[in-house]
């Protein structure tokens, strides 16, 4: 009953304003998602510069606008072009475009677009119901815990990850390596900056993520300028028939509730969600054969799934501060610059944050199902704008929003050449979102161990004191130890290929 | 001599090189920072873990990709489009301040237009000029961000 005592007050506090940043990020997550050339974490990125001016609250329900509203509008080119605008909207492809060449286009958008609003709401009531307990439990850990749990959260997500576990491990250290350019917070000393004062503040956040993930997705792009054809729904055809909506009450709960966990966990991302989802929809009917050819049940699982992941994913970046996807770990960015520091303590000494964002996201969530359905005409009329013209107003876009972050040039040299990198590490299969990952986190992991040492005066016992700390470290050594079991059965498998 | 084929397998083995320089020239950097003590940790301890680090993981990287059998794979990085939107944003990053953001704005999104796109003269012109005023507009303008007038303005 509290929580909801909260929540109205988190409506009562939610002003026209906030309400209007929200319009503003669901509007650009959703554009973001149908168009080629971005995606949800280079459109974060881009908008993180304007919420350094904002308060707190409006920046943060602004920038989770984006990654829901991507969310979203990937799944309409994944209908109409058979081409996921957004990573996550992979499977909705696969029976979405079926759906769409026999003409009933309409159906899987509205369809997708309900599964969506479901999924979304039950894990904003996920987050408003086990955030707040779980924050008092994290109360109790201390700077050995946190260092133990985030090293803990790596791990994780290098052994959960699609890559090679190798790869993502090498970027998740790199990430981590190139959060240590700059001051160091404890000594004042400058590492890494060639004696450049232009590094003594480190690396950005925004012209790293922009490169990594806008500039490369253009350069990949340009490789192939293709002339889409679309799909173009009319609005009478929208209409779903009550078999389709039938069909889609089952995979619609269960995709809400598989998304809802993956959620939670660090490092099992969203797309996961949408490949379990699938598979348990295929497996449940009657008829999976079908499935493939344009069945509903394929489009209204995965897309539930995906968007049920917004709200449980920030339960770990304000319980822990451990962003749990990648998108997450730019909010973290945003949150530390407006002086608000992410943890069990944030729900306490931030309550308008916390509860305004929950408040927001139900608001988003009703915007959303608004511009998807009946505006999905001017979203696929956006899709006919040759690619030629949008790579030139998105590269612009990059060069003003990274110019914008820091006021100085040499970030947009700073984009190119991660522009570059994520352009080379995505030919040779490695993980970009997990470099960003190292990237956010590397500081507050380096803190956390720096703080205990102190705390101890040297005593590394400090990491086994508390029975948290021990679960941790077990946790984590649990992992190493399925990972180096996972590459010797590989290697033996592969030894035994040879032999025969 | 032929150019030896970029397969995945032989892209793994030139990032797994690359990753192991980088770890390593971080961890001769690191030297020079202060390690501290155990009690009181320096600036230079993480750093030189995670160089460390990075050098085993990049070695581990190599020496797995001995057995791998798949990866033969040919992977094409030599697309001209993609350099020289790149190359491009480069030299508009450098002439961003001496010349400023709205002619510099205005030459790179003709640049591209005329990479990417049989348009005429023209054409160009015009859409580029229409991007940067829509960008000073936008950035400059509305949203206050001031960008760098330059020696024109």
């Amino acid at each position: 009953m509290e929580a909801f005592q909260y929540l109205y007050n988190g409506f009562a506090s939610l002003s026209w304003m906030n309400i209007f940043y929200c319009f503003l990020g669901v509007f650009w997550g959703t554009l973001v998602g149908v168009l080629p050339g971005l995606g949800p974490m280079a459109g974060t990125a881009l908008l993180l510069p304007l919420t350094f001016k904002m308060d707190p609250t409006s920046g943060i329900i602004m920038l989770a606008g984006v990654f829901y509203g991507a969310m979203y509008g990937g799944s309409t080119t994944s209908i109409l072009l058979n081409m996921p605008g957004e990573v996550a909207s992979i499977m909705t492809c696969r029976d979405g475009y079926q759906m769409a060449r026999k003409g009933r286009p309409g159906p899987a958008l509205v369809i997708a677009a309900l599964g969506s609003f479901v999924g979304g709401s039950l894990s904003i009531l996920a987050l408003m119901f086990f955030a707040p307990p779980l924050a008092q439990v994290m109360l109790k850990i201390g700077p050995g815990e946190e260092f133990s749990l985030m090293v803990l959260a790596m791990l994780l997500m290098s052994y959960v990850s699609d890559t090679s576990k190798l790869k993502t491990l090498a970027m998740a250290i790199l990430g981590m390596l190139l959060a240590c350019v700059g001051m160091d917070p404890f000594s004042g000393f400058l590492r890494f900056s060639f004696g450049y004062s232009e590094f003594a503040e480190g690396l950005g956040i925004v012209p790293i993520a922009i490169g990594l993930f806008g500039v490369s997705e253009i350069m990949v792009n340009a490789e192939n300028i293709l002339t889409m054809e679309v799909i173009k729904p009319t609005l009478r055809s929208l209409l779903p028939k009550w078999k389709d909506i039938k069909d889609s009450g089952g995979p619609i709960i269960r995709g809400s509730f598989i998304g809802m966990i993956f959620g939670f966990v660090p490092g099992i991302s969203h797309v996961t969600s949408t490949f379990v989802s699938y598979a348990i929809e295929k497996k449940l009917a009657k008829n999976p054969e079908e499935f493939g050819t344009g069945r509903i049940e394929g489009v209204a699982g995965p897309e539930s799934a995906n968007n049920a992941t917004t709200g449980t994913s920030l339960i770990p970046l304000f319980v822990l501060g451990i962003p749990a996807i990648p998108a997450t770990a730019l909010y973290l960015s945003a949150l530390l610059v407006h002086g608000i520091n992410p943890g069990p303590q944030m729900i306490q000494d931030h309550p308008q944050v916390f509860w305004g964002l929950i408040a927001s996201m139900y608001i988003g969530n009703i915007l959303l199902v608004i511009l998807n359905i009946p505006m999905v005409g001017f979203f696929v009329n956006l899709l006919r704008i040759p690619y030629c013209y949008l790579v030139p107003t998105v590269m612009v876009a990059c060069i003003c929003g990274v110019y914008g972050a820091s006021f100085k040039s040499i970030d947009i040299v700073t984009m190119a050449i991660f522009g570059v990198i994520g352009y080379l590490l995505r030919k040779f299969k490695f993980d970009l979102p997990i470099l960003v990952m190292g990237f956010v986190l590397g500081d507050r992991i380096e803190m956390s161990f720096r703080r205990a040492m102190s705390i101890s005066e040297g005593e590394l016992s400090v990491f086994f004191r508390s029975s948290f700390s021990k679960f941790f470290i077990i946790a984590a050594v649990v992992v190493i130890v399925l990972q180096l079991i996972a590459w010797l059965l590989g290697f033996r498998r592969g030894q035994q290929e040879d032999a025969d | 001599m032929a150019m030896p084929r970029l397969t995945e397998r032989v892209g793994d083995y030139i990032v797994a090189a690359i990753l192991f320089l980088v770890g390593l020239s971080a961890l001769i950097l690191s030297q020079n920072m202060p390690a501290g003590a155990f009690g009181e940790v320096g600036a230079g301890f993480f750093p030189s873990i995670l160089s460390v680090s990075l050098c085993l993981v990049s070695v581990a990287i190599g020496v797995s990709n001995l057995w791998r059998r798949d990866g033969q794979k040919a992977i094409h990085i030599a697309y001209r489009n993609s350099w020289w939107i790149v190359g491009g944003l480069v030299i508009a990053a450098i002439l961003f301040d001496p010349i400023g953001a709205l002619p510099m704005i205005g030459l790179y999104v003709l640049f591209l237009l005329k990479l990417l796109s049989k348009l005429g003269w023209i054409k160009c012109i015009l859409f580029a000029a229409a991007t940067a005023a829509g960008g000073y507009v936008l950035f400059d303008m509305l949203l206050g961000i001031p960008l760098p007038r330059g020696m024109f303005f």
